[in-house]
């Protein structure tokens, strides 16, 4: 990568070496090859970025599940590429993506502080009225409300924790009403424009690990166990088109969920999906 | 308020269930496990969602009725279809789906129509025909969904 009038260029070599570069950006279909050396890739996380054309949800999810990588990027057209020529500038300036960087121009913002574990689901109404569905499918208002109460409920419930680190109400029934600490409320965004929903869920502990979101995030499996069932963040990643995790560990957890709107349920369901973790290692 | 209403009707063995609301982690089923019966038809017609603690509860409350009861699934929702098809263990092996609703659209008229089939009208993963009446005329419905992804609950 070189700075070229303000901005990068990006040099490919034919001799390359994971090594020398900046950032990597390799086909999964490579990984897949008998060609040992594209395998090294894995080794070069958070600088590997893996792109694939597969438009199934499960797949996506096996990706994820096997190679761990941070930033894999269905790819559908220009739009992908804008978005990796946004990526590139937001690595290398080191900036976090925001719910902005994916709405600019929101036609409606909305905003909620969550100060206990109550009218989750009457604040979440508040949160989507106003906000303009009339050129989606019918169901997509469903999956917002899904999304923003998996993401809630996850804030409140699983990113608490105390002084030494420990999970203050994870292993709590979700029944049970909790209050959040002054200060440390979780704050739920709702930004919308005529292209696409962004939600923002943010909660200021940043304790969830790598280890959380490649064990949930791609395996959609019922676990028995107290407090959550270990699908939330699953069924979150399903229903977006684009799933952005920042964390700042100790400070906070920022989930950014993007969703196109599409008159058609055919072609929101056929659309790419990218996935995003930015967190120190 | 509760977010969720239960209709129950007993019929000799068949258990008639009905729900209206959200099924979550106030999912109380209690009530349902007494006098159980051999076969339970549930309408979720009027199931405006189920989360992630709520399909759990829904997992045990089957389990709880044990392997032999039947379980037949009617007028289920676009958004119950989609998490069953999501979430492994969500349709249990005594559990069949009957009738649901698919996505269907109107190019004539540009609008969306959600019809409910009934599962035998799925032959080879493939949506059936339907049409509707546009300003007298009869118009063929395009299905609006991936055939392969919105039938796979029936390829278990």
């Amino acid at each position: 990568m070189e700075e070229f009038n303000g901005g990068f260029k990006v040099v490919f070599k034919s001799d390359y070496s994971f090594e020398e570069a900046d950032l990597i950006f390799l086909d999964y279909a490579y990984l897949k090859s008998d060609d040992h050396k594209y395998k090294e890739a894995l080794n070069f996380l958070p600088k590997l970025s893996l792109l694939t054309a597969l438009v199934d949800h499960n797949g996506i999810n096996d990706i994820l599940r096997e190679t761990k990588v941070e930033h894999l990027f269905g790819l559908s057209g220009a739009n992908s590429f804008s978005d990796i020529r946004d990526f590139i500038l937001t690595f290398f300036n080191q900036q976090l993506w925001t719910a902005d960087t994916f709405c600019k121009s929101p036609q409606k913002v909305s905003e909620k502080l969550f100060m206990s574990s109550e009218g989750v689901m009457e604040s979440i109404q508040e949160l989507l009225a106003g906000h303009d569905f009339s050129e989606c499918f019918e169901g997509v208002e469903d999956y917002l409300v899904q999304i923003l109460n998996e993401s809630i409920q996850n804030a409140i419930f699983n990113a608490p924790v105390d002084d030494l680190g420990s999970h203050m109400f994870k292993r709590m029934n979700k029944k049970t009403v909790i209050h959040m600490i002054p200060g440390k409320e979780p704050v739920a965004k709702v930004l919308s424009d005529s292209k696409k929903f962004v939600i923002s869920i943010k909660d200021f502990y940043g304790s969830i690990t790598r280890n959380d979101i490649y064990d949930y995030l791609p395996l959609g499996e019922i676990r028995e166990k107290e407090g959550g069932a270990g699908v939330g963040m699953y069924l979150v990643f399903k229903f977006s088109h684009k799933f952005v995790i920042n964390v700042v560990p100790r400070k906070f957890t920022e989930m950014i969920i993007v969703i196109d709107k599409d008159k058609r349920f055919k072609w929101y369901s056929s659309k790419e999906k990218s996935f995003h973790l930015f967190m120190p290692s | 308020m509760s977010k969720l209403k239960i209709s129950l009707k007993i019929d000799a063995d068949i258990r008639l269930i009905s729900f209206t609301g959200i099924i979550d982690e106030d999912f109380e089923y209690q009530s349902l496990l007494e006098n159980p019966g051999k076969v339970y038809k549930i309408d979720f017609n009027e199931i405006k969602m189920i989360n992630s603690t709520g399909i759990r509860e829904w997992i045990r409350f089957v389990e709880k009725l044990g392997p032999a009861v039947e379980f037949q699934y009617f007028n289920c929702p676009h958004i119950i279809i989609q998490q069953m098809n999501m979430v492994s263990g969500f349709l249990t092996k005594n559990a069949k789906v009957i009738s649901f609703y698919a996505p269907y659209f109107c190019e004539e008229n540009d609008e969306e129509e959600h019809i409910l089939l009934q599962a035998t009208d799925i032959k080879n993963f493939k949506a059936p025909v339907r049409t509707i009446e546009v300003d007298g005329h009869e118009v063929e419905l395009d299905f609006d969904a991936i055939e392969d992804q919105y039938f796979k609950f029936l390829k278990r």
